[in-house]
């Protein structure tokens, strides 16, 4: 739980209000979180909203802060929940919760971010003890722990987004409601890491068992070894196991002779099994166990998408319609010649009352005609990268938007309910409305300044690429053509151009290239050619990158306004078979 | 309209081909700004030098026309149709009080109209960039006072200069001194600067001191001409 204090004076009544930050304090900066905010019973009804300020690092003058808003339907004496994402940008000030019902402000609390609970790493277990991942704690790479009640599972995946391994051990799914269920799914299916902890005893699994790599087998002892081979990797019996039953495609790992470990992808995301309690002799005193949880925690996640280098690709402001500048100059010219024909035989009183009605009329058609321009020259340019998780029929859909008020002022951007959307660079003069529908951004921006927003939702997609084993032919699966495809292999990568819905492409060993965009006389996809060609980092493993047709726009101007859309690209990893 | 002189000023101005001329350029010019300026591009914010853009640019210009054009009518550098000079009315009938009020109400009348008239462009201009309009009100107010302060000059210049080049040699000196040289005054002082005392007030600091100051101008240099008329023998 994060540490409450900073009560307000005059929230006398605001005892019970409390607020839980990350995953039992735990964070990571410039990524969603969850925040969950309870709210006593209380002697108010009617429309409310909860309000967060979460402070940020901004070149303007004074404390900047991204505020949070969720709006609610107060109800007298009647204890309510709310969850919603934050990004975290200045973890040196607290984060502040108002609450306010009827127009009135009636509670209020900050919240602080414990710099000892930042990770550069964050390692998280759904238990009802807080023991087990110590062992992290000691790794040279900033390993955060935190333990956890189901209870504070999120309930929208992309808030599982500050976590590198998740660590169920008295974890029974039948305490999870549908909606974390769901997310926890789709969040270890669009990358995440879970190490699923199965003692003897452990409560049925079988609400998760599409991700997990073994079924819980029956009960059984790892026999004592007299002389275990020197470093092997798990403790010599005798202890009480679980015997897995790994399904088809699952690694194992055995203990004398017992399937103890079981680990299987799940679409990009990897899922263990260990059907032991490693928190139990002789797994707690064992050398072994860092190395173990180690390899649990895996290396970095790191997405292919570099969101920042492709806000970068994006044009910060796109051109305006011309016909604005014809209206305004219309209006203008049609303001002088009428002047001018009042004016001609020159100015009685009659004549001086007509220009002034002239004047007055023009003052009026004029700032009608200001608030059109502004409106119309106001755009968001959007682009998505659609991440597939292989062997699933899920996709991981990101989306980048570019807003510019090229005159300045405000701009409301609606998202899609499902989308979590969040300032690339955290920035102050941001309020994001959270409701069920959708989310609002509004916020005001400087002539010639741009923001940057990256939404992320999943999305049905079952686009599949395999090489041959000689590496000498590439079948794609994509369900819509693709085209400006490439392969990309570390700094390496293969002209393909277009591709159909279902083709097999043959490659020339000899048509491999590195560099970028400008040496190449290929017509390249746009997120290759630009001011900032690194969008999509060099991967170590195969990936087919190509252009597809955008799905429903993502970033939509509240006010009217223009939307450019470049093609969405497709990642696409590589399998050998 | 008791003042007779006020009331000739304001029939030969109102009749005259030159001032239709001169609004038309003034206007012309103001427009021709607000299309140019029109690009958001071009009206990039630059935090490092406090950049006012160009709706406020747009305000500059319209000082410096408006006072020109006020002064160099009021000096008889521009000498209008029909328009009798301070010093021929002074062997009129007319005493030197309703000369110079008469020649500072028609100044100032004039000055008002021309602000009028730029009225919808300013908004326009200002509107697009959601600068505050609140603000456009003492603006103007503040540009037809400098204007006029500075048309006072003018007036005790047509009347203290005989000989033409003498008047518009000592009109465009005090022109310079009034938008050049008070550039060079230290920041706590650049009020005194017509313009950027108007960029000041749009922003929404008035400069109230600066204010003061050209109203005290304009009354000295009408005191000043009203003493001049003296030496004609006016009563």
């Amino acid at each position: 739980m994060a540490a409450i204090c900073g009560m307000h004076p005059t929230a006398a009544y605001g005892d019970d209000l409390s607020a839980r930050l990350g995953f039992g304090g735990a964070v990571r900066v410039g990524v969603p979180v969850p925040l969950t905010v309870v709210l006593p019973p209380l002697p108010y009804a009617g429309p409310g909203r909860i309000e967060v300020d979460a402070p940020v690092l901004g070149r303007t003058e004074g404390e900047a802060v991204t505020t949070t808003v969720v709006p609610f339907v107060a109800v007298a004496g009647v204890r309510r929940t709310f969850e919603t994402p934050i990004q975290l940008g200045d973890i040196r000030r607290p984060l502040e919760v108002r609450v306010s019902i009827g127009g009135r402000e009636r509670l209020r609390q900050a919240v602080p971010i414990d710099p000892q609970k930042v990770g550069g790493r964050v390692a998280v277990e759904i238990s009802d003890s807080a023991s087990g991942l110590a062992p992290l704690g000691g790794l040279p790479e900033r390993v955060v722990t935190a333990y956890v009640g189901p209870e504070a599972l999120p309930r929208r995946w992309q808030e599982y987004a500050a976590i590198d391994l998740l660590v169920a051990r008295d974890l029974d799914p039948a305490r999870l409601d549908q909606a974390q269920r769901d997310a926890l799914v789709m969040w270890v299916r669009l990358g995440g890491r879970l190490v699923v902890i199965a003692p003897p005893g452990a409560p049925s699994l079988d609400a998760l068992d599409d991700i997990l790599p073994a079924s819980i087998g029956t009960p059984a002892v790892v026999a004592s070894e007299p002389s275990p081979p020197a470093g092997a990797s798990l403790p010599s019996g005798p202890y009480p196991v679980d015997a897995l039953r790994p399904h088809p495609g699952a690694s194992a790992r055995r203990a004398g002779g017992i399937p103890v470990i079981a680990g299987a992808h799940a679409g990009a995301g990897w899922v263990q099994m260990w059907g032991f309690d490693p928190g139990a002799p002789p797994f707690a005193g064992w050398p072994g166990r860092t190395a173990l949880w180690q390899a649990a925690l895996g290396p970095a996640g790191v997405s292919p998408v570099q969101v920042d280098a492709a806000a970068e690709q994006l044009p910060a402001a796109p051109a305006i319609d011309p016909l604005v500048h014809a209206e305004v100059g219309g209006a203008v010219l049609a303001y002088l010649a009428a002047l001018y024909l009042i004016g001609r035989h020159g100015l009685t009183r009659s004549r001086v009352l007509a220009a002034a009605a002239a004047v007055l009329l023009a003052a009026a058609v004029f700032w009608r005609l200001a608030g059109d321009v502004r409106a119309r020259s106001t755009s968001v340019v959007e682009a998505t990268f659609l991440e597939q998780a292989p062997d699933t029929a899920a996709a991981r859909a990101m989306t980048v938007g570019t807003v510019a008020v090229p005159y300045g002022g405000r701009y409301t951007v609606r998202v899609p309910a499902g989308s979590v959307v969040m300032p690339v660079t955290a920035s102050g003069a941001l309020r994001i409305v959270v409701t069920d529908e959708a989310t609002l951004l509004d916020g005001v921006l400087e002539n010639g300044e741009a923001r940057a927003f990256a939404a992320t939702a999943a999305v049905a997609s079952s686009a599949r690429a395999d090489l041959s084993p000689d590496g000498r032919a590439l079948r794609v699966s994509l369900g819509a053509r693709a085209r400006r495809a490439e392969l990309h292999w570390g700094h390496r990568w293969y002209w393909i151009g277009d591709a159909g819905p279902d083709s097999t492409i043959v490659l020339d060993p000899k048509g491999w290239e590195s560099g970028g965009g400008e040496t190449t006389a290929h017509d390249r996809s746009w997120v290759f050619v630009g001011p900032n060609d690194d969008a999509i980092i060099s991967p170590t493993t195969p990936l087919f990158v190509g252009e597809i047709q955008p799905g429903a726009p993502v970033f939509q101007l509240a006010d009217g306004g223009g939307l450019d859309r470049r093609p969405t690209i497709l990642l696409l990893p590589v399998g050998r078979r | 309209m008791a003042n007779a002189v006020l009331r000739g000023d304001l029939r030969a101005r109102g009749s005259s081909r030159k001032i239709r001329i001169m609004e038309l350029a003034y206007l012309g010019i103001l427009a021709l700004l607000l299309l140019l300026g029109l690009p958001p591009e071009l009206n990039q914010h630059d935090p490092s030098r406090g950049s006012v853009g160009l709706a406020l640019a747009l305000l500059g210009v319209q000082v410096v026309l408006v006072t020109y054009f006020a002064s160099a009518c009021a000096a008889q550098e521009i000498a209008v149709e029909g328009e009798r000079p301070a010093v021929d009315l002074a062997f009129g009938p007319f005493s030197r009080r309703t000369i110079v009020a008469g020649k500072s109400l028609a100044t100032l009348a004039t000055i008002v109209y021309w602000e009028l008239l730029a009225l919808p462009l300013l908004i326009l201009a200002m509107e697009i960039r959601r600068l505050p309009l609140g603000a456009l009100g003492g603006v103007c107010a503040l540009v037809t006072l400098q204007a006029w302060a500075v048309a006072q000059i003018g007036l005790l210049c047509g009347i203290v200069f005989e000989a033409e080049f003498t008047r518009t040699l000592a009109h465009w000196t005090a022109l310079l001194a009034i938008f050049v040289a008070t550039l060079a005054l230290p920041d706590a002082f650049r009020w005194a600067n017509p313009v950027v005392a108007a960029a000041q007030a749009a922003a929404g600091a008035m400069p109230v001191l600066g204010a003061a100051c050209y109203t005290a101008l304009g009354l000295g240099a009408g005191g000043l001409a009203y003493a001049a008329l003296r030496r004609f023998g006016t009563p």
